[in-house]
């Protein structure tokens, strides 16, 4: 061989990509100058913008708190809070029985307990009902220390509550956090009962506008209205307004081009994508509630919901293009798709993994994306909902209606990447079905 | 030829002719596109007359492998081209409907072809800058193809298709709505093309189109071959065949004396007042001596029109003699 010639390989690689990035590069261009293009995007970055103003307004508006165990209040009206005169022994029932100090303001006593569980705490197995079950021990829980007052659990016991072990996990003033089937919550008397309302809501709401926008306005809405506007004419359009035929009259297979073709379209939307998720995770990271300046830690679940929807952007846009090589209807097969997708998503948030049926469909799958990695990010999203609901708190339906626990796989690693395996997958068997019908497809 | 030939195989292009149909028939459910349609083309400009309808469109697409054949054997340089990209890069084609992507420019347009033939992007720019050159849109090529005229367009559409030089190029109908200019510019691209070795073939649905470009004619009609060989050859004749023509003069009754005379001419009329239609067996002759007998005469005539002498009257007969 000639000591300037290039080997075959190499030729021909040169000559694909060249090819592939004129393809790539003239679909992006096409884009660029249709109307259609413009109106999507805009009409994505207006929705965005809405949906980001009230995250704002919830973010900034502040929420009374309720004193949960009543202790602030006077109850016999001698000036001393019930709390302050368990403390010092005096009768709270008795006005004439106070404690011989400063009266402390009513507010020492209203959020004095706040949820300080940790969900990576010690693993312990205790009988509940009688069945060993495994779960969390946490220890070191009671903020206030009212639980470790004798004098309180006695009247604790009067009451019949248990005392300071009133969850039997044989340890006193504890929280046990079984995990045998979901996640239950059972704390001892006196812990963890008086959470701070603003707080807890801040952090639900955020949580719950995370994993909803995520599902709802990127997964699903974007992932389906992005290819439905992009993709379907991806092949159609050309082949309708006759201009294919300069386009594949080329020396390049025409299963090449699709794929090319799909290939400017996945630029296109995972960038809109990208750009709009790293904005948005910019602006809630600063804004959302945080002991840091930022919350570094949502990067890790909005990271989620731009995989999630760039795969199901990718699923969404190789079904609907393969409509459009298929049947001239492909626009309207694309709708009827669509509407499917829309009542398994509904079916898949009402009851994650609970309707078999949802499986078969591409949102499912990507909800499952999201749902693993919240799971493993926020692992305490269940014990605040459980939570939350016991003590009636603001924003723990908002978060409830969101959060969704994965339903495939033991762990949510597994069942995030059998999900991206089943997308992937059925992306693939449909752009095979897709290439194959239009490498057969008479151009009339 | 042998039809079970693997069509990939490398075939010596001195054998094998650029383009060859082996009984070819084309159908659109019940309605026959093509029909047992058998030539072979190698080298020189090949003009493909019929009228609308005659499956000129059908035949190109058949050609370029957008169409699989009902029956039959398609071959380009020995190589079936459908669902196969390898002749393509040796193919020009130039489709017959207008649609272009108007928001580019001719430019970028050309390039983008070229770059689809696997050059890259600065060799593609050369090229795309020498066949626009060629086409004779140099000065607009960077100008949009939306604010292109007719004969612009078409020759924008020739020149993606001259970009990697081939060694076949398919005209559809490639003057089809040009003013006059862009015909002219046009035929000259073509006949210069010829002249440089390739096989061409273009195809009209108007006989004096062709006629300016080549000689070497295929008739279709109704999706049959009708005719192929040497245009003279099937003027000549048609030349012995009843024919008219028709001379614009001011004083038609004194210059029908004149050719009255003449051994081919059968008969006179006079459709219009300003108006003589001579009837010939021999066009040939009878045009051969006009100049004289106009010149002897002294009649000034200003028009001379041939009905006759169009695609539809090469129709007419062609289904006569067969």
């Amino acid at each position: 061989m000639n000591k300037d010639s290039r080997p075959l390989s190499r030729s021909v690689w040169s000559r694909i990509d060249v090819k592939s990035w004129a393809i790539t590069e003239f679909t992006l261009r096409q884009y660029q100058t249709r109307k259609s293009t413009w109106a999507i995007g805009t009409i994505g970055i207006l929705l965005v913008t809405l949906v980001l103003l009230f995250y704002v307004k919830g973010q900034t508006m502040i929420i009374d708190s309720v004193d949960q165990d009543g202790d602030s209040y006077d109850y016999d009206g001698d000036g001393y809070s019930i709390a302050q005169e368990l403390q010092y022994g005096t009768n709270p029932e008795d006005p004439n029985d106070y404690p011989n100090v400063p009266a402390l303001p009513a507010s020492n006593w209203i959020d004095e307990d706040d949820f300080s569980y940790t969900m990576d705490g010690e693993d312990c197995q205790r009988e509940i009902f009688g069945i060993l079950t495994d779960g969390i021990c946490q220890i070191i829980v009671d903020d206030d220390g009212d639980c470790e007052r004798i004098d309180w659990v006695l009247q604790n016991q009067l009451l019949g509550q248990g005392g300071k072990d009133s969850n039997y996990d044989g340890i006193n003033c504890s929280v046990f956090i079984s995990t045998s089937n979901g996640i239950s919550v059972i704390p001892d008397n006196y812990v963890d009962e008086d959470p701070d309302d603003n707080k807890y809501y801040h952090e639900t709401v955020h949580r719950a506008f995370i994993l909803g926008f995520g599902k709802i306005g990127f997964a699903f809405l974007m992932g389906i209205f992005l290819p439905l506007f992009l993709a379907t004419g991806l092949i159609r359009d050309e082949m309708e307004s006759e201009t294919l035929h300069y386009l594949v009259g080329k020396p390049i297979a025409r299963g090449e081009f699709y794929a090319y073709r799909l290939g400017g379209y996945f630029i296109l939307t995972w960038i809109y994508l990208a750009i709009l998720i790293l904005i948005i995770n910019l602006i809630t990271g600063f804004i959302g509630p945080s002991e840091s300046i930022f919350r570094f830690k949502d990067i890790q679940v909005w990271a989620s919901i731009l995989f999630a929807t760039c795969l199901m952007v990718m699923a969404y846009g190789t079904i609907f293009s393969t409509f459009g090589i298929v049947t001239k209807y492909g626009l309207l097969a694309s709708i009827f798709f669509g509407v499917w997708e829309f009542m398994m998503a509904m079916l898949t948030l009402i009851g994650t993994g609970s309707f078999f049926i949802t499986r078969m469909s591409i949102v499912f799958w990507g909800m499952q994306i999201i749902d693993s990695v919240s799971t493993f990010t926020w692992g305490d999203s269940e014990y605040l909902i459980e939570k939350g609901g016991f003590y009636d708190l603001n924003g723990h339906e908002a978060l409830e209606s969101f959060y969704g626990v994965p339903s495939i796989g033991t762990t949510p690693i597994i069942t995030l990447m059998i999900s991206v395996t089943v997308l992937i997958t059925i992306t693939s068997l449909v752009f095979f079905i897709g290439q194959s019908t239009f490498k057969r497809k008479e151009l009339k | 030829m042998n039809s079970k030939q693997n069509s990939n195989d490398p075939v010596d292009s001195d054998i094998i002719p650029a383009l060859m149909l082996d009984h070819v028939s084309k159908w659109y459910g019940n309605i026959v596109g093509l029909n047992d349609v058998s030539i072979a083309i190698n080298g020189g400009v090949t003009g493909l007359l019929g009228m609308n309808g005659a499956g000129k469109s059908t035949l190109f697409k058949l050609i370029v492998g957008k169409l699989k054949p009902s029956q039959g054997t398609v071959r380009l340089f020995g190589i079936n081209p459908w669902k196969n990209k390898a002749p393509f890069s040796r193919i020009g084609y130039v489709p017959e409907h207008e649609k272009l992507y108007d928001w580019m420019t001719a430019f970028e347009f050309v390039t983008i072809m070229a770059r689809l033939y696997g050059h890259p992007r600065d060799t593609a720019e050369e090229r795309a800058t020498h066949v626009l050159n060629f086409v004779g849109l140099d000065d607009v090529m960077h100008k949009e193809l939306g604010k292109f005229s007719k004969g612009m367009r078409q020759r924008a559409k020739i020149a993606q298709a001259l970009v990697n030089d081939p060694d076949l190029i398919i005209l559809d109908e490639p003057l089809q709505g040009c003013d006059p200019l862009a015909r002219t510019t046009i035929m000259n691209v073509i006949r210069e093309l010829g002249s440089m070795g390739k096989t061409i073939v273009v195809s009209s649905h108007i006989l004096s189109e062709i006629e300016r470009i080549t000689e070497q004619i295929v008739i279709l009609h109704n999706g049959r071959l009708l005719a192929l060989g040497n245009l003279h050859a099937i003027r000549d004749l048609l030349d012995k065949h009843p024919h008219r023509i028709s001379l614009t003069t001011d004083k038609p009754r004194e210059l029908a004396s004149k050719f009255l005379n003449h051994e081919s001419v059968y008969g006179v009329h006079f459709p219009a007042e300003n108006e003589l239609l001579i009837e010939t067996h021999d066009l040939g002759n009878v045009h051969k001596d006009m100049p004289l007998i106009l010149n002897n005469s002294g009649i000034r005539v200003t028009a001379i029109e041939n009905p006759d002498d169009n695609l539809e009257s090469i129709l007419e007969y062609l289904k006569e003699v067969r």
